[in-house]
């Protein structure tokens, strides 16, 4: 096999053993999210608690990481869901992925527990359990620091979880050079349950192409094609700031606004937190993840006001919602400081942002006073007061320790009412912009196998506004581009589903492919680049069917594990019954009749069964998944028509 | 002592990304493979802590790639931030 490092290793923390097995072996899933979830899938047993040290943490290059293909940096983080139990995949960018594998290693699976602090140093085709009580304790920056003075090589690229993931949070997540976070299904914590403290990795080693000059020319016209569009200069201009996630360059698109109540904030607050102010008042430099010619982050200094001195990587779209319109925060300080503590503490920015603004929202509403708050005068917009419940959430002090469940099992603890302003899917914390407007944007959210999040099928056309036309071109659906209307979405999203798993597969950052734009990396490209690259012949439709594939496993992964069904697929209660208060989309919400369309339209295109939303055996067998067939079978977890359907046929 | 035309590349460090694209463009045109060390002639450290990017290119190896018409590193940097510089220097 061509341009892979060729090695897995297999880390069992509680033998302190290391084997390694040939990648070749993997090689039906290709790599990336494709062997992650085929290995969480076969590794994890039901009965497993995401924290038991039964549970397994993979970490995972593609086909491309590590090569000149456009923003191929990312590393795959698979592992059994803490918030939802079914499975979780998620990925960072940054510099981690692309040194493993140059350090001799494609993909890493972790299992067992350590009898104490450790973390792991991979370099040069070698693997060393080192002792890391010295780390635990301390924040994801200062453990990076240490890691490097201790090997005493600045090269070296450090994963670490801060003191969230040791206290088992359920939102903490994985940290790759200090400010890229691998933040879904709270891996951080499954980290801190093994008692991994970190991995660093350093490596020398080359990667060589099936066929050089082939995959040479196909990037170069990439590259060309990519930095011709409209799309790049405004990365260029205004960085992920800009981007519709944090309503646009005017602040003017749907938001998320106090505990996703509303997409529209209020003009005064939008305008304090546009990127040109961030870029006129801190901006010191632009920076870009591995050979990535999108360059969406900025550099920057704070150097007045309450946090003077403060110098970091950021501020990307999630974390302006999650920090900012989400909890009516205005202060552009106070999130600045906030992305530090979230990167320190190493918490995902969206599931912490759930549970701290339905605190507030349920406070504000009377439904939770200061005898549950510790004492907390609960208010919008209160920036010392977010940074004061990021603290109890790490620590798991007080209050904070209800809410470090994650926003689902906090309400459920609670309560009193409370549990209906839960934004939460399948258990797992959301905060997301435009939710009630985009209609297949909400879908690919609600029907995420990870439990929300917009990285499964979710699409960006609505966005974009793609013509009817391109619509049809691109997806076969001509609404594509029209986020109001709820038909052909279904479609659209399982679209989604499959293609965004290639890019999860391959390594690539999601923000170069045709989710972003039509005209960046589209299946046939995936597929020209990893023949060129492995040797692998493939075509977009193989690479397609491969995602579909993927998609089903994680899918009957879910089902297997937590058994979710129709019901877990439809939106929570306040974007059903609250309306968009102004603007474009006032009066705008999910409604529940177009929504029940809009699953049958979702199912029947993945061909499961529309009454239960599960998978059919004959989608499973179409797709060659027997194993996934059986498994499902011996639990009995198929339709009820289907089994009376064999049933008649064995007579 | 003579005067003579130079040619070197070199790389503005201030609007560098730290992407390392060029550094594995490098590396493909010395030895057809993908890495960062010194099969590159450009060296990029990226310093995440204080948002610095540091270049340093052995001009002893690098040959301009004169066998393409622009040298690789500069078709794969993004934002322009390579220069092909002539210099008129003097030569022992």
């Amino acid at each position: 096999m061509y341009n892979v490092a060729g090695k897995v290793a297999r880390i069992d923390l509680s033998n302190k053993a290391v084997a390694i097995e040939p990648t070749e072996n993997y090689k039906k899933f290709m790599g990336g999210r494709g062997v992650g979830s085929y290995l969480i899938f076969k590794e994890v047993p039901e009965s497993a608690h995401p924290l038991s040290s039964e549970n397994i943490i993979t970490f995972n290059t593609g086909p491309l990481t590590g090569t000149l293909s456009p923003s191929s940096g990312r590393i795959n983080i698979s592992t059994k869901n803490v918030a939802t139990h079914g499975i979780s995949f998620s990925n960072a960018g940054g510099y981690f992925g692309p040194e493993m594998k140059y350090a001799g290693f494609d993909h890493l699976i972790i299992k067992g527990k350590a009898d104490k602090p450790v973390y792991l140093f991979i370099h040069d085709n070698e693997i060393q359990i080192k002792q890391a009580e010295h780390l635990w304790g301390k924040d994801v920056w200062e453990t990076e620091e240490l890691i490097k003075e201790e090997l005493a090589d600045k090269k070296v690229r450090v994963a670490a979880i801060g003191q969230a993931g040791e206290n088992l949070v359920t939102m903490a997540c994985i940290m790759f050079d200090r400010s890229r976070a691998s933040g879904w299904g709270g891996c951080g914590a499954v980290m801190g349950s093994k008692n991994l403290k970190a991995v660093a990795v350093r490596g020398k080693g080359c990667l060589e192409l099936y066929h050089p000059k082939s995959f040479m020319d196909y990037n170069r016209m990439l590259w060309e094609r990519m930095l011709n569009t409209n799309t790049i200069r405004l990365f260029h201009e205004y960085g992920n700031l800009g981007t519709s996630g944090a309503g646009g360059i005017f602040g003017n698109l749907a938001q998320s606004v106090r505990n996703m109540e509303d997409e529209v904030w209020e003009a005064e607050k939008t305008l304090k937190l546009r990127e040109i102010i961030f870029k006129e008042k801190y901006e010191v430099g632009k920076l870009a993840d591995f050979t990535c010619p999108i360059n969406c982050s900025r550099f920057y200094h704070v150097r007045e006001g309450k946090f003077a001195g403060q110098k970091l990587e950021a501020l990307k779209t999630n974390v302006y919602r999650a920090f900012g319109t989400n909890i009516d925060l205005a202060s552009r300080e106070h999130i600045l400081m906030a992305n530090e503590m979230a990167d320190r503490y190493g918490m995902n920015c969206d599931s912490l942002s759930a549970v701290i603004a339905w605190a507030i929202d349920v406070y504000q509403r009377g439904l939770i006073d200061k005898n549950i708050t510790d004492g907390l005068d609960l208010q919008w917009g209160d920036g010392d007061m977010q940074l004061k419940l990021f603290e109890m959430i790490a620590f798991r002090k007080g209050f904070g320790d209800i809410l470090a469940q994650g926003v689902y099992r906090a309400s459920q603890k609670i309560g009193r009412g409370t549990e209906k302003y839960a934004m939460h899917v399948k258990g797992h914390g959301i905060c997301e912009q435009g939710i009630r407007s985009h209609k297949g944007w909400a879908l690919g959210i609600m029907t995420s196998p990870i439990g929300g999040g917009h990285l499964a099928g979710a699409p960006n056309t609505e966005q974009k506004r793609l013509s009817p036309e391109l619509g049809m071109y691109y997806f076969g659906v001509p609404t594509a581009g029209e986020p109001t209307v709820y038909e052909g979405k279904g479609k659209l999203v399982a679209w989604f589903d499959k293609y965004k798993a290639i890019a999860d597969i391959a390594g690539v950052c999601l923000f170069a492919t045709y989710w972003i734009d039509t005209s960046f990396i589209g299946p046939d490209d995936f597929a020209n680049l990893i023949s060129n690259a492995t040797g692998e012949k493939l075509n977009g439709k193989d690479l397609l069917y491969l995602g579909e594939k993927i998609f089903n496993i994680e899918k009957a992964f879910n089902t297997l594990h937590v058994g979710f069904t129709r019901k877990d697929d439809r939106p929570p209660y306040k974007l059903t019954e609250i309306s968009i208060s102004s603007g474009e989309f006032k009066g705008e919400k999910l409604l529940p009749g177009k929504w029940e369309k809009m699953l049958d339209e979702y199912y029947s295109t993945h061909h499961w069964d529309i009454k239960t939303g599960w998978q059919t055996k004959e989608c499973l067998v179409e797709l060659g998944l027997h194993d996934v067939k059986s498994r499902i079978e011996k639990v009995n977890k198929f339709p009820p028509g289907e089994k009376i359907k064999e049933k008649v046929a064995n007579k | 002592m003579k005067t003579g035309l130079r040619y070197s590349i070199e790389i503005d460090q201030n609007k560098c990304t730290g992407c390392q694209a060029c550094v594995l463009a490098c590396s493909y045109h010395h030895s057809r493979v993908f890495c960062l060390t010194n099969k590159s002639s450009i060296e990029i450290f990226r310093d995440n802590k204080n948002g610095n990017v540091e270049v340093s290119i052995d001009q002893s190896s690098c040959d301009m790639c004169l066998e393409e018409e622009t040298p690789l590193c500069m078709q794969f940097c993004a934002i322009e931030a390579i220069k092909f510089i002539r210099k008129r220097k003097e030569m022992t």
